[in-house]
C-alpha cells in the first residue's frame, strides 16, 4: 500500500483532461467527476476476542452527466469501484465510462422531452434539469490530525480494540460486548467540465460499542465515538472528551447501571430537559432531515420521506414561525465535527447557514439544482458517501443553536419533570412531522432535583408542538458526530454532525412496560 | 460484468497458488462481480421535476482469500477489481498481514452436497443495455400517468420509487474440497403515489420484483400505486387506543425486517429480543416461519451460500414455537454440540448496495423468510373484525429500547383502511397514527393468517419476507399530527 493516496495526483491530470476532451461533445451539456481513495485499518473483538482486522485501501470513481436533446437536459451516472492495477488503464478507460453515463441521460432527456409532449398536463412537472450558478474552484484541503493514523500499526491496533473489550467484559454485569474501531484516511477529488478541481483529504478515526448488561433485566445499547482527526480522537480529544476505553468502560457502567433500573412508566405532555447528547438525534431527526431541499421538494418521498412545512413552491412555511422564538437552528460545515467539509461534492463552497432563525423557518440545506428550483443561491450541502454513489442533500454540522440558559438553573425550576441522557433509537414521521425517540436514561424530575432513574424511556411528540413549547436554551453546546444517517437508494450511510445544547420543552414520556410481552 | 468462468478460473488458479504456502493450513478464495442498475424516480405535478432522477449504477468485482494458517491464526485479504493470479497473492498477502487469532475459528467449511437449483438467472438483466433500463422506468411512470388521466387526478401529485436490476455472479474454491459458482438476477420496482391537496395527503405504493424481466410489469406498478392512492380520498382519523387489526403483507413483514432477528451470530453477542427462546412459545400453533434460499422465483434465491455450501430450508418458527435460528459456518462451528443449528445463510452481502461482496467475511443473512399460509380465505380476516383498520403501510419499524427488546414503534403510511362490522368503510388518513407495540406480544396475539402468500420488499434490506395477511387482536396506536401544513 506504498502511498495509496497519492494515487489521485496522477488520477487528477487524467480527469481534468478527460473531461476536457469530453467538453465540446455534441448533446453533453455538463459533467463531473468524482475520484476517491480511502485507506486504513479495522479491527473488532467480541467479548474480548479478535474477530477481525485488515489494512487496505479502496478507489472509486462516480460521474455524473447531464445531457441536452433539443432543450431539454436531463442526468445520467455512473459509478465504478477500481483496483490498483485499474489506475494505470484510466485514461484509456475513461471514455467508455463517460458514454456509458451519456448513454443513460441522453435517453433519459429524450423521454423527458417525449413525456412532456404526451401528457400535457404532467408533463408540466417536467423541467430541463438547471444547475445554479456558483463560482467555480481550484483548491487543495488537506486533512486535519495530530496523531496520524499511520502512527499505529495493525498489530497494536487490533491489540487496543481487543483490550478494551476484554476490559469490559470483566466487569460484573456484562453479559458481552463488541467493539470495532478504524482509523485511516479519504482523499477525494472533484473536477467539472466547468473547470472546477477541488482536491480534499480528511482523516478518520471512529469505534463502535455495543454492550449487553445482566441485571434485573437485560439492557442493551449501542454507541459510537469518532471524529475526522487522528489518533488524538482515542485520547480523549473527541466529542465525550474520554479516551477510547475510558468511553467504553463508561457506556457498560452506564448500561449495567440500567439494567438494574426500573423501566419507565407512560407519562403524557410532561417538562423534558433533554441534554446535548439526545439533542444530537432530535435536531438531526426533527430540524436536519426536514431542511434538506430535496426532501422538501419531494425527491426522497417513497424512501426517506418529506418535510411537514413544505407542501408546494406557494404554500410552505418559510418565512413563518415553526418553532419557539429561542430557537435556531444551524447547519456549518466549516466547524469541527462529522458535517466538516470545505467544498461540497458539487465543488459547492461549503458555508454556515441559519434553517431557522429564532423560531422561523429561513433556508434549506440545497445542491445547485434544488437552489435553482427555489431561486437561492447554491449553499453546498451535496454529498455522496463514496464517489460510486450519487451526491444526496445532507445535513452537515446541523445544531440547535446556543442559547442563554445554564442547565442547573433550567432544572431548578421544573417542579416535575424528567431529565433525558444519550441518544439511542429513533422512529419518525414520514413528513418529520411526529417523532418517538428514544434515549440512553431517563430520570425524573422533583422539585428542581434530579432523582429516580428509570431505563426503556424515550419522547414522543409533534415536531411543532414540541418545537413551539421550547422555553429554555443552555449556553452549553456540543456536537456528537452521529455516524450513519441512511438516506437514498441505494442506502448511503452517512456521517452527519449533530447537536446543540439542553433544551427544555414539553413532550410525551414514552416507556414500553404496559405492553411488555407475556412471560 | 465478468463472466463467470473467469470468476471459477480466479479461484481454481488462486487456490493453487496459496495452498503452496507452507504456513497455510486451509484456504479459500472467492470472486464476485456485481452490476447494479438503479433507475430512480422522481416526478411532481406542482415543483419541477426530473421524472427520472437518476438513472445510474454501481458496478465491482474482485476476489479475496481467507486462510487459516497453521499456528492457528485466521486471515483475510481481498483485492478490488482484479480476478487474475496477481490479485490473488495480493489478497493473500493483506490475509497474512490482517491474521488475528480467534479461538472459534477454527476450520473452513467442508462440502455438504449439491445444490439444488442451476441456471435460474436472467441472461437479459445480465446484459441490459442502458437505454432499455430508462425506458422501463419511464414505463413505469408511463403507467401512473395513463392512469391519472383516467381518474382526472391532475394536481398535488407527487410520483417517486425506483426500478433496480441486478446482476450478482460469484465463485468460491477451498482446500477441503469445496468449489461451487453461482449466479441470479433481480428485478425489482416500486412507486409510491402521493395526491396532496387542500384536503387530503394520501398515499399509494405497489411494487412487483422478479427473478426474469420478463416476468416484470412497470406500468402495471405505476398504475397500481394510482389506484391505490385513489382508494384513499375522503380518509378518516382515529383516535388513541387499542385496536384489532389486520396487517397487510407488507406491514407483517415490515416488523419482521426491523425487529425478528433470529441469526445466531445476533443470539451469540446477546443481541437478538429471541435470544435463549429456543423451544418456547411465540405464537399460535398455526403460526409457522422459515427461511429457504431455494425457493424457485424468489427474489432472495441463492443456489449456493458464500462459503459455498447449499441452500436449503431452515425452519424457525414450527406451530407456534420457535426451533431454531439462521446461521453460518463459523457460528454452527462454534455452537457444534447443538445439531439443531446449519450453515444455510452464510452470505456476503455489501450494506444496502445490493450483491454478492467478495470484500467481506461471510455474515449470516436471510434469504427469502416465509411465513406460512393461513387457512383463511382473502376478506375473511376483515370479516372477524367489529371495529379495527385493515394496515396496509408502515414506516420506519425499528426496535426503539434496543435490540434485546421486541418493543417497537412504527407510523402508519398508507394503504390502511377502517373496519366496521366486519367491512372496509372509509379510508384511514396517512401518516396520522403511530403503532407503539411489541413484536413477540402481536405473534402471540395473531388471531387468524390468510391463505393467499406474496412477496414483500424493505428498504435496504437483501433478503424478502413472503408473507400471508395477518390478523392481530389488541394493536396499541397512537394518534399523531397530519402529515403536512
Amino acid at each position: 500500500m506504498d502511498d495509496i493516496l497519492g494515487k489521485c495526483d496522477w488520477a487528477k491530470d487524467i480527469i481534468s483532461i478527460s473531461l476536457g476532451k469530453i467538453a465540446n461533445k455534441s448533446g453533453l451539456k455538463y459533467a463531473d467527476v468524482r475520484f476517491e481513495v480511502s485507506e486504513g485499518k479495522v479491527a473488532a473483538a467480541i467479548a474480548g476476542t479478535p474477530r477481525s482486522a485488515e489494512e487496505d485501501y479502496g478507489i472509486g470513481l462516480g460521474i455524473r452527466v447531464l445531457a441536452d436533446v433539443n432543450g431539454i437536459s436531463a442526468p445520467g451516472y455512473l459509478g465504478k469501484s477500481f483496483g490498483q492495477d485499474d489506475l494505470s488503464g484510466l485514461r484509456e478507460m475513461m471514455p467508455s465510462l463517460y458514454d456509458i453515463a451519456f448513454r443513460r441521460a441522453k435517453r433519459n432527456a429524450e423521454l423527458k422531452a417525449k413525456f412532456i409532449k404526451k401528457y400535457r398536463v404532467f408533463g408540466k412537472g417536467l423541467h430541463s434539469t438547471p444547475l445554479a450558478e456558483t463560482p467555480i474552484f481550484q483548491d487543495s484541503v488537506g486533512a486535519k490530525y495530530k496523531k496520524s493514523p499511520h502512527d499505529t500499526d495493525l498489530e497494536q491496533f487490533s491489540k487496543r480494540i481487543a483490550g478494551a473489550s476484554a476490559n469490559v467484559q470483566k466487569k460484573k454485569g456484562v453479559a458481552s460486548n463488541t467493539l470495532a474501531a478504524v482509523t485511516g484516511f479519504t482523499r477525494k477529488v472533484f473536477a467539472s467540465t466547468e473547470g472546477a478541481l477541488i482536491d480534499q483529504t480528511k482523516a478518520l478515526t471512529e469505534a463502535f460499542f455495543f454492550i449487553a448488561a445482566k441485571g434485573k433485566a437485560m439492557e442493551s445499547y449501542y454507541d459510537h465515538l469518532g471524529e475526522y482527526h487522528g489518533l488524538e480522537a482515542f485520547e480523549k480529544e473527541n466529542f465525550h472528551s474520554l479516551s477510547l476505553e475510558d468511553w467504553a468502560a463508561f457506556i457498560a457502567d452506564g448500561t449495567i447501571e440500567l439494567s438494574n433500573a426500573p423501566a419507565v412508566d407512560d407519562e403524557k405532555d410532561a417538562v423534558v430537559v433533554t441534554d446535548p447528547w439526545y439533542n444530537a438525534l432530535l435536531s438531526h431527526e426533527i430540524t436536519g432531515h426536514p431542511s434538506e431541499a430535496d426532501r422538501a421538494l419531494k425527491k426522497e418521498a417513497a424512501w426517506a420521506g418529506r418535510a411537514w412545512w413544505f407542501t408546494s413552491l406557494e404554500k410552505n412555511k418559510i418565512g413563518q414561525q415553526v418553532a419557539s422564538e429561542e430557537l435556531s437552528v444551524f447547519s456549518d460545515p466549516t466547524i469541527d465535527g462529522y458535517g466538516y467539509y470545505k467544498y461540497d461534492d458539487e465543488g459547492v463552497k461549503a458555508k454556515r447557514i441559519l434553517n431557522i432563525k429564532n423560531g422561523v423557518l429561513n433556508e434549506f440545506l440545497n445542491s445547485r439544482e434544488t437552489a435553482s428550483v427555489l431561486g437561492i443561491e447554491p449553499n453546498g450541502g451535496m454529498r455522496a458517501t463514496s464517489a460510486e454513489n450519487v451526491p444526496l442533500v445532507r445535513m452537515n454540522n446541523t445544531c440547535f443553536a446556543a442559547g442563554t440558559w445554564k442547565k442547573d438553573e433550567m432544572i431548578e425550576d421544573v417542579k416535575k419533570g424528567y431529565y433525558v441522557v444519550g441518544q439511542k433509537t429513533p422512529s419518525i414521521g414520514e413528513t418529520r412531522q411526529n417523532f418517538r425517540i428514544t434515549c440512553w436514561k431517563i430520570y425524573r424530575i422533583e422539585k428542581g432535583q434530579i432523582g429516580q432513574l428509570y431505563r426503556k424511556g424515550g419522547l414522543t411528540a409533534d415536531s411543532h408542538t414540541f418545537l413551539k413549547s421550547i422555553d429554555a436554551v443552555g449556553d452549553d453546546f456540543r456536537i456528537y458526530n452521529i455516524p450513519n444517517c441512511g438516506k437514498g437508494t441505494p442506502m448511503q450511510t452517512m456521517r452527519v454532525g449533530n447537536g446543540g445544547p439542553h433544551i427544555r420543552g414539553v413532550a410525551s414520556v414514552t416507556g414500553m412496560s404496559i405492553r411488555e410481552a407475556d412471560p | 460484468m465478468k463472466e463467470l468462468n473467469e470468476l471459477k478460473a480466479t479461484v481454481e488458479d488462486g487456490l493453487a497458488i496459496v495452498e503452496k504456502n507452507p504456513n497455510v493450513k486451509e484456504a479459500e478464495v472467492y470472486a464476485s462481480a456485481n452490476m447494479l442498475r438503479v433507475m430512480r424516480v422522481c416526478y411532481a405535478s406542482n415543483i419541477p421535476s426530473n421524472g427520472l432522477e437518476e438513472p445510474k449504477s454501481e458496478e465491482n468485482f474482485g476476489a479475496s482469500v481467507r486462510v487459516i494458517f497453521k499456528n492457528g491464526a485466521k486471515g483475510f485479504g481481498k483485492e478490488d477489481s482484479g480476478l487474475d493470479k496477481m490479485a490473488v497473492r495480493r489478497a493473500f498477502e493483506k490475509a497474512k498481514r490482517n491474521r488475528v487469532k480467534d479461538e472459534y475459528f477454527t476450520s473452513l467449511p467442508s462440502p455438504a452436497g449439491k445444490p439444488k437449483l442451476k441456471n435460474y438467472h436472467d441472461g437479459e438483466i445480465m446484459g441490459l443495455k442502458e437505454e432499455k433500463a430508462v425506458d422501463i422506468a419511464y414505463a413505469a411512470l408511463g403507467g401512473a400517468f395513463d392512469t391519472l388521466t383516467k381518474k382526472r387526478v391532475r394536481e398535488g401529485l407527487n410520483i417517486t420509487g425506483e426500478i433496480d436490476f441486478l446482476g450478482e455472479r460469484m465463485a468460491i474454491a477451498n482446500t477441503n474440497g469445496i468449489r461451487e459458482q453461482d449466479e441470479s438476477t433481480v428485478v425489482f420496482g416500486t412507486l409510491t403515489t402521493i395526491f396532496e391537496t387542500q384536503k387530503q395527503d394520501i398515499a399509494g405504493m405497489w411494487f412487483d420484483s422478479s427473478t426474469h424481466l420478463k416476468k416484470f410489469s412497470p406500468a402495471k406498478i405505476g398504475k397500481t400505486s394510482v389506484e391505490k392512492a385513489y382508494a384513499l380520498r375522503n380518509g378518516k382519523r382515529i383516535d388513541s387506543g387499542n385496536y384489532d387489526v389486520v396487517l397487510s403483507r407488507q406491514a407483517f413483514a415490515d416488523m419482521l425486517y426491523g425487529v425478528f432477528n433470529v441469526s445466531l451470530g445476533a443470539v451469540d453477542s446477546q443481541a437478538s429480543a429471541y435470544g435463549g427462546m429456543l423451544g418456547q412459545e411465540v405464537g399460535p400453533d398455526f403460526l409457522d416461519i422459515s427461511d429457504d434460499g431455494t425457493r424457485e422465483g424468489a427474489i432472495g434465491t441463492k443456489a449456493i451460500t458464500d462459503e459455498g455450501l447449499p441452500t436449503g430450508k431452515t425452519e424457525i418458527v414450527r406451530e407456534g414455537k420457535l426451533v431454531n435460528y439462521i446461521s453460518n459456518d463459523y457460528y454452527t462451528k462454534k455452537y457444534k454440540n447443538d445439531e439443531r443449528f446449519s450453515s444455510k445463510n452464510g452470505f456476503r452481502f455489501g450494506s444496502g448496495a445490493g450483491g454478492r461482496h467478495y470484500d467481506s467475511e461471510p455474515g449470516i443473512n436471510a434469504s427469502n423468510v416465509i411465513v406460512g399460509a393461513g387457512d383463511r380465505k382473502e376478506g375473511d380476516l376483515v370479516r372477524d373484525i367489529k371495529n379495527g383498520i385493515y394496515i396496509g403501510r408502515i414506516w420506519y419499524t425499528y426496535p426503539v429500547n434496543g435490540s434485546l427488546s421486541a418493543d417497537f414503534t412504527s407510523t402508519i403510511r398508507g394503504d390502511s383502511y377502517l373496519i366496521r362490522n366486519g367491512k372496509i368503510t372509509d379510508a384511514l388518513i396517512p401518516n396520522t397514527c403511530r403503532i407503539n407495540d411489541n413484536l413477540q406480544r402481536i405473534m402471540k396475539s395473531i388471531t387468524g393468517m390468510s391463505k393467499k402468500q406474496e412477496a414483500t420488499l424493505a428498504w435496504a434490506a437483501e433478503s424478502v419476507v413472503i408473507a400471508p395477511e395477518v390478523a392481530v387482536k389488541d394493536l396499541r396506536i397512537d394518534r399523531i399530527a397530519k402529515g403536512l401544513y
